[in-house]
């Protein structure tokens, strides 16, 4: 039996009544702790998604400077792009981030984002970890993110699916992996997310099969209704399950003629703000054909595509969406996921992210929906040119880094960084051009104060949409909750108002 | 042992006073500790200090227990309550350390009991413990049915549970109601309208004793059913995660088999707990790379799977603490993971280590115990048996409980996966369990015991409500599962699948085919490493080695003695025998790598790419209606037909897809044809990639030969005998030139025959799932696919369809909640969701399927509109059409209807609730 001294408990004896009822009034209980109440200070959430790895240091953390000269030091590589002023004194972003600068004054930046330390190696873990706030395998089915804001708080408007994603495919690389967290768990197939891979075809997924017209489609509903009355339907099934049947399909219905299926329909937005979103010359119909090209081409046919993820998260936000989720999408080895060439695809990257997002936080504002729309971009973990994952730390199979460099497909962030990160944040109840945390001037580029863990920052936009992360559902009989292990604190200095 | 320093003791003997003065006083009147104590202690402490569980190494099962008290000393002083521990802490004398931890504090009348209690001499009936309960339903129990000898067992003890619940026993659902529920139920498709007319025409009183026995029967039709069963309940499929990195094995093989060949139950839970190649995916679990928490490493996962399928335990929980919702504690979880341990394993608390080793432990040592000393294959064994064992009643009840659920709806334990909750009728699960026993566990006795029952063939109820008691008054409405209906679809459709998702299933398993041909691994000209050189040189090499560890090791110690001057005789002789080792070392190992069997023929240079051409010219009278093939080659691989490129349809889940299967018909002619078949090393890019170190110890393929299987099936005529081509020394082979080679034209005397596999060359049985591949593994591959073989030639030749469950999932059965089988799914959601009907309604899987069911029935209709109604209602919902759904079908359907009102139309019969309630 280990040994255990009871001094103070013996101590505690001398003591006076008046000093024990002093110490007992403060002791910590252990009380079931009753939900507290929560004010929301928003009521929708877009995720923007920078899927693959963003690095701090080359996006809106950036530091000093060093240009690429051939035969330098790997080490010595430090931000490949000089800093950018912004709209918020003293706070300076990456060049190729201008329009994003131009609205850091309506936004709140974490520079010390932490990601956990998972072994580094599979982004597809690191995401999952990202959108469920657990580390995968789970013996249950963890729900994301969205599933469970659309399970507690249910859909903003009945006729738009609660939980939208928008921009990533589950055909390609990882794609299992992806669908392992992409989804409700065990919630329920119900609170899980309505995917649109491509939001040029968003139109397409509440609208009836190709080749179906209005009238027929209204033709076929009404023919059905009729042989549902005509059906002995009293001696079928419970009733019950009947009634959920009819109530789903009803839904269903009721999107599919509502006005917020035009939501979906991007070509109703006019020319002069698509413009806004998309590059000049955008042709929505080639990014099939780019699909898997490794080469860079990909990330510039996709330019437009995630701009017009965001202009669809702008309408279905307008229309009634509880959670959306935009991704740059994650394919191995493209996008943010750069192993190698890391500063010139970084200027495709920079162009695919910019403008949109900008355009969002602007649109937002203008149409008065920024206080009560949280905007979040994240990213499942940093880069930087050395480290691969913490300092100090070997990992295996992690991408090769000469010593000294000869070819420029050697500059740029290209191992997993997890010691520091920047997520932004806009509206919803949040400050306006505040920066929380700091990091590190030279390499490693570390957190130095006020880190703040993917629990805690889930536990903050919970707080923002009123749910506690004390909140939790029950699965074989026991609480799961929606901040890991009930544990997420809100990081109230984000918040304008507490 | 406590150390006090004297200062302290004194002050404390001091405080003795002063503390009583704090505590409320003890309750002056005697006290009884059944009535007055014991309830204070089950509410307040049993859920942390009995039952098994010991916080603080503090128990309070027993009086002796509470008596000698845990960590900070013993649980009270009889006579002293005012010294006593216990009252301390409930009273909260130290605010840090209140007790209970949880839940209100006692009030002064409670402590004031609790003292009298101890100052009375703490009296406690020696009949009163909090130990763990005997678990529930664990021990074999008969049950005597005798009390009304007309009835089977199941109505029989019903009939009871019915005459004390007030309860009349249900009369039977007409005979088109029980076939498409026993067809659904058994073989999971819908009666054709053929079947059904034959099946209500039968006279025969038994008839639906011998449709149920017919449908049991239907080895393939039960087997494709009951696979989606099991792939939830053993989390196994075709894709996922962690299969990207060999993380995860499929036991789709082994599984398939087994249902096909109806594998005795308790000899299947052995395979699976104590796993051969084949099963052992499922207690392997899902590894993903990178940090996992402590309770999902792979011992733990088998830990938790095994309990919660098998046995209906949930050791979730105790898996990182003591289980607040059961009585399994963490020390419980660990001791059954590992069993499933190559290591010893420490126990980690909520991620924190403890510094304790868990040691090999059922979970219910009174059923078996577990000698801890056993190496893990032994224990393995023993976990087996007694799992498996006729002592474990647990094992019966846990199965013949999710049956009874599969086709009345509810379990008579719920939920299922708990299986220490009684059940609503005792003796109808323990009869259910013991005749399943006394069958010899045979799954298919017991589905026919219970579609054969009066309760299976009663009309179906409405769940009860939330919170209301449970009364059995017949099944529950089912809704078809996403399987279900995708075979339905896909049968108006008749739209069969060719090929399943996995290259696993054997189809020569319950003699689904027989008589196949085998072809042969047909080599090179050239030299080959075969099985039996392999393993020569493997032990040379090693033999080698040891020998210079050891030289270099007596070499050393000479070395040091030489510097010190106390070099021997003896150690000279040592160094000169070693060495003489290491040199008849290096002979072997060169008599062991000398090429074997070397065939005549030129003998190319070595290259570091590497590419050869096999061919074969046949002749076709007619070009044939079906012609699938199977390729297993050594390395990447590509296929011409005539010169055209032949694309792969199916691809095992590894890099260049050493094995698939392939659709040749489109490139046949009538006339000569020529298969031509490149295999070929690594490329340019992967040789670089290799030489950088990119993919250490990755699947990247090195052999310097190249080695080729290959089966093609021929089907002339629809019903026609087929043609089998196959590899053999009858095909032609030649290194390939660079750049171009797929023509039939090189010219004759560049080619070469083949050579076969040595006859005597055992295939080695790695089983169905394929290892990754390491380059040194590598030259043995075609021996190491060759018990791939059967499984994907079988494939080739099954003749029938490929259902839902060997497909993977698609866009409309996940909407349909068919889960990704991450983990294991006992049941699954029957809820209708607006997702659901979102892709029902605009989905383009369902779209694209109804659009061919319209265009196949589109004759059909045109000829007799009303006759082709009645045919689809009698298909989808087993009855005729009632007068007016035959007036708004002809309403919607027109005269000559279109495909577009037919698709129409279909659509809105799989809408139907009827339609997809299994009523």
């Amino acid at each position: 039996m280990p040994y255990r001294p009871h001094s103070r408990r013996d101590f505690l004896k001398t003591a006076s009544a008046a000093t024990l009822g002093a110490l007992a009034a403060g002791a910590p209980r252990l009380f079931a702790e009753p939900e507290e109440k929560i004010t929301p200070t928003a009521d929708c959430v877009i995720v923007l998604w920078m899927a693959g790895g963003m690095a701090h240091t080359e996006t809106f953390d950036p530091k000093r400077y060093a240009p690429f000269e051939k035969g330098m030091e790997s080490k010595a590589v430090l931000s490949t792009f000089p800093s950018i002023p912004t709209a918020v004194d003293g706070v300076k972003f990456s060049e190729g981030l201008e329009q994003m600068a131009s609205v850091m004054d309506r936004g709140t930046l974490i520079r010390t984002a932490m990601a956990e330390d998972l072994g580094f190696i599979l982004h597809s873990r690191h995401q999952f970890n990202w959108h469920t706030g657990y580390v995968p395998p789970q013996s249950v089915a963890a729900p994301h993110l969205g599933a469970f804001i659309a399970k507690a708080l249910g859909p903003r408007d009945p006729a738009v699916p609660p939980f939208i994603n928008i921009g990533q495919r589950f055909d390609l690389g990882e794609g299992e992996e992806l669908k392992a967290f992409t989804t409700a768990g065990f919630l329920g197939s119900e609170f899980g997310p309505f995917n649109i891979p491509f939001p040029h075809d968003a139109a397409r997924a509440v609208r009836p099969p190709a080749g179906m017209t209005p009238d027929r489609f209204e033709n076929r509903d009404r023919f059905y209704r009729r042989l549902l009355d005509a059906s002995p339907i009293g001696q079928v099934g419970s009733q019950y399950q009947r009634e959920s049947f009819l109530r789903s399909m009803d839904n269903a219905h009721r999107l599919l003629s509502s006005p917020a299926a035009k939501a979906f329909d991007l070509t109703l937005e006019p020319p002069a703000s698509l413009a806004k979103y998309v590059p000049a010359g955008f042709d929505a119909t080639k990014i099939d054909s780019a699909k898997q090209n490794r080469d860079g081409d990909y990330e510039a046919a996709t330019v437009g595509r995630f701009g017009l993820g965001c202009l669809l998260a702008r309408r279905l936000a307008e229309s009634g969406a509880r959670y959306i989720e935009v991704t740059t999408e994650y394919i191995p080895f493209l996008n943010w996921d750069t192993h190698e060439n890391g500063h010139t695809r970084l200027v495709n990257m920079k162009k695919m992210i910019d403008a949109p997002i900008a355009q969002l936080i602007r649109d937002l504002e203008e149409r008065g929906l920024l206080d009560r729309t949280l905007v979040v971009l994240a990213s499942e973990f940093s880069r930087d040119m050395m480290i691969e994952g913490k300092e100090g730390v070997q990992v295996r199979a992690q991408s090769r880094v000469p010593d000294r460099i000869e070819e420029l497909k050697y500059y740029g962030m290209h191992r997993h960084f997890t010691e520091a990160g920047s997520v932004l944040l806009w509206g919803g109840g949040m400050k306006r051009g505040y920066v929380h945390g700091a990091t590190a001037d030279e390499r490693p580029c570390k957190t130095l104060r006020d880190p703040v863990s993917i629990t805690d920052l889930h536990a903050s936009i919970y707080r923002a949409v009123g749910v506690s992360p004390k909140l939790s559902y029950t699965i074989e009989e026991r609480p799961f909750y929606v901040t890991k292990d009930g544990k997420g604190r809100p990081v109230m200095p984000l918040f304008a108002r507490t | 042992m406590k150390l006090i320093p004297p200062m302290l003791l004194a002050l404390a003997s001091v405080a003795v006073a002063a503390s009583n003065d704090k505590l409320p006083p003890p309750a002056t009147r005697p006290v009884d500790f059944e009535k007055e104590i014991k309830p204070l202690f089950e509410a307040a402490c049993i859920k942390c200090h009995a039952k098994g569980k010991d916080k603080g190494g503090f128990s309070l099962e027993t009086r002796e227990a509470f008596l000698k008290g845990g960590d900070t000393g013993p649980g009270a002083v009889i006579g002293k309550s005012g010294d006593s521990n216990i009252v301390e802490l409930v009273a909260g004398l130290d605010p840090d350390s209140i007790m209970p931890k949880k839940g209100s504090r006692w009030t002064p009348e409670q402590i004031g009991l609790l003292r009298a209690w101890i100052d009375q001499g703490a009296s406690w009936p020696k009949d009163i413990t909090f130990a763990k309960p005997a678990p529930l339903n664990l021990n074999p129990r008969e049950v005597a049915v005798t009390d009304r000898p007309n009835l089977q067992p199941i109505d029989n003890l019903l009939a009871t549970y019915f005459a004390a619940k007030g309860v009349t026993f249900p009369s039977p659902v007409e005979d088109r109601v029980f076939a498409r529920r026993a067809y659904l139920d058994l073989i999971g498709l819908l009666p054709s309208p053929e079947q059904l007319d034959a099946f209500l025409a039968d006279p025969s009183a038994d008839k639906r004793a011998q449709l149920v026995r017919r449908l049991l029967d239907d080895k393939r039709g039960y087997a494709d059913h009951w696979l989606t069963f099991w792939n939830d309940l053993l989390r196994n499929d075709y894709k996922g995660t962690g299969f990207i990195d060999g993380g995860r094995k499929q036991i789709s093989g082994w599984l398939y088999r087994a249902l096909l060949e109806n594998m005795p139950y308790n000899r299947f839970v052995a395979e699976l707990v104590n796993p051969t190649k084949a099963s052992e995916g499922f207690s392997r679990g899902i590894i993903w790379r990178g940090n996992v928490n402590a309770s999902m490493l792979p011992p733990m996962q088998a830990a938790q799977n095994i309990s919660q399928v098998f046995l209906g335990v949930n050791l979730k929980c105790a898996s990182c603490h003591d289980s607040f919702i059961n009585d399994w504690s963490l020390a419980d979880a660990y001791g059954m993971a590992a069993v499933y341990s190559d290591d010893k394993l420490e126990l980690i608390h909520c991620d924190k280590p403890t510094g304790k080793t868990a040691a090999p432990r059922f979970l219910y040592p009174e059923i078996g115990e577990l000698d801890p000393a056993l190496p893990k294959a032994e224990r393995l064994q023993k976990v087996a048996e007694i799992i498996t064992s006729p002592k474990d009643g647990r094992l019966a009840r846990t199965i013949v409980n999710r049956l009874w659920e599969r086709m009345l709806g509810r379990g008579l334990v719920e939920p299922l996966d708990d299986m220490e909750k009684p059940a609503w009728n005792r003796d109808l699960l323990d009869w259910l369990a013991e005749d399943f026993v006394a069958h010899g566990y045979d799954v298919k006795h017991t589905l026919e015991v219970i579609a054969t029952s009066h309760a299976y063939q009663a009309p179906t109820v409405e769940a009860p409500r939330e919170k209301e008691e449970f009364i059995f008054r017949g099944p529950q409405t089912r809704r078809l599962d996403a399987e279900q209906f995708a075979d339905a679809i896909t049968a108006l459709a008749d739209d069969w699948g060719r090929l399943p998702s996995s290259m696993e299933f054997d189809f020569t398993a319950g003699d689904l085919v027989a008589g196949l041909k085998t072809p042969q691994w047909i080599w090179t000209d050239e030299p080959v490493q075969v099985g039996p050189q392999r393993v020569a040189i493997k032990t040379a090499k090693a033999a080698l080695d040891g020998a210079k560890k050891a030289a270099s090791a007596v070499l050393k110690s000479a070395d040091t003695a030489t510097q010190n001057g106390t070099l021997t005789d003896e150690m000279k002789a040592e160094v000169e025998r070693t060495l003489a080792t290491v040199t008849a070392g290096q002979a072997q190992l060169a008599e062991a790598e000398k090429p074997r069997a070397a065939s005549a023929g030129p003998i190319l240079p070595e290259t570091d790419r590497h590419r050869v051409v096999f061919r074969k010219v046949f002749h076709l009278d007619a070009v044939p209606v079906e012609a699938y093939a199977a390729i297993l080659a050594s390395q990447s691989w590509q296929v011409q037909v005539n010169g055209r490129e032949v694309k792969a349809k199916q691809r095992d889940g590894f890099r260049n897809g050493r094995i698939a299967l392939l659709d040749i018909r489109p490139m046949l002619v009538a006339g000569d044809n020529a298969i031509v078949i490149d295999v070929s090393s690594h490329t340019e890019k992967q040789m670089n990639d290799i030489e950088r170190g990119k993919y250490p110890g990755s699947l990247i393929h090195l052999n310097p030969q190249s080695g080729l299987a290959f089966y093609a099936r021929l089907v002339p005529t629809a019903g026609g005998a087929a043609q089998e081509i196959t590899t053999d020394e009858t095909w032609h082979v030649r290194r390939s030139p660079e750049g171009r080679w797929g023509a039939v034209d090189f010219a004759e005397g560049e080619w070469t025959t083949a050579k076969a596999l040595p006859a005597n060359v055992t295939p080695i049985d790695e089983g169905p799932s394929l290892e990754p591949i390491h380059r040194d593994d590598f030259a043995n591959l075609p021996v190491q696919l060759g018990s791939q073989l059967t499984p994907v030639i079988s494939t080739v030749a099954q003749p029938g369809h490929i259902r839902a469950s060997l497909l993977a999932s698609d866009p409309l059965q996940v909407a349909l909640d068919r889960p990704n089988r991450e983990v294991v799914i006992p049941a699954r959601s029957t809820a209708a969701t607006t997702l659901q009907a979102l892709e029902l309604t605009n989905g383009a899987t369902l779209d694209a399927r109804l659009h061919k069911a319209a265009a196949r029935f589109a004759p059909e209709a045109a000829s007799d509109v009303t006759a082709w109604t009645d045919r689809i209602y009698r298909y989808a919902f087993s009855r005729p059409p009632s007068p007016t759904e035959r007036e708004i079908a002809a309403e919607m359907l027109g005269r000559t209807p279109t495909t577009d009102n037919i698709a129409d139309f279909l659509w809105a019969i799989v809408n139907l609730p009827e339609f997809q309630l299994i009523n």
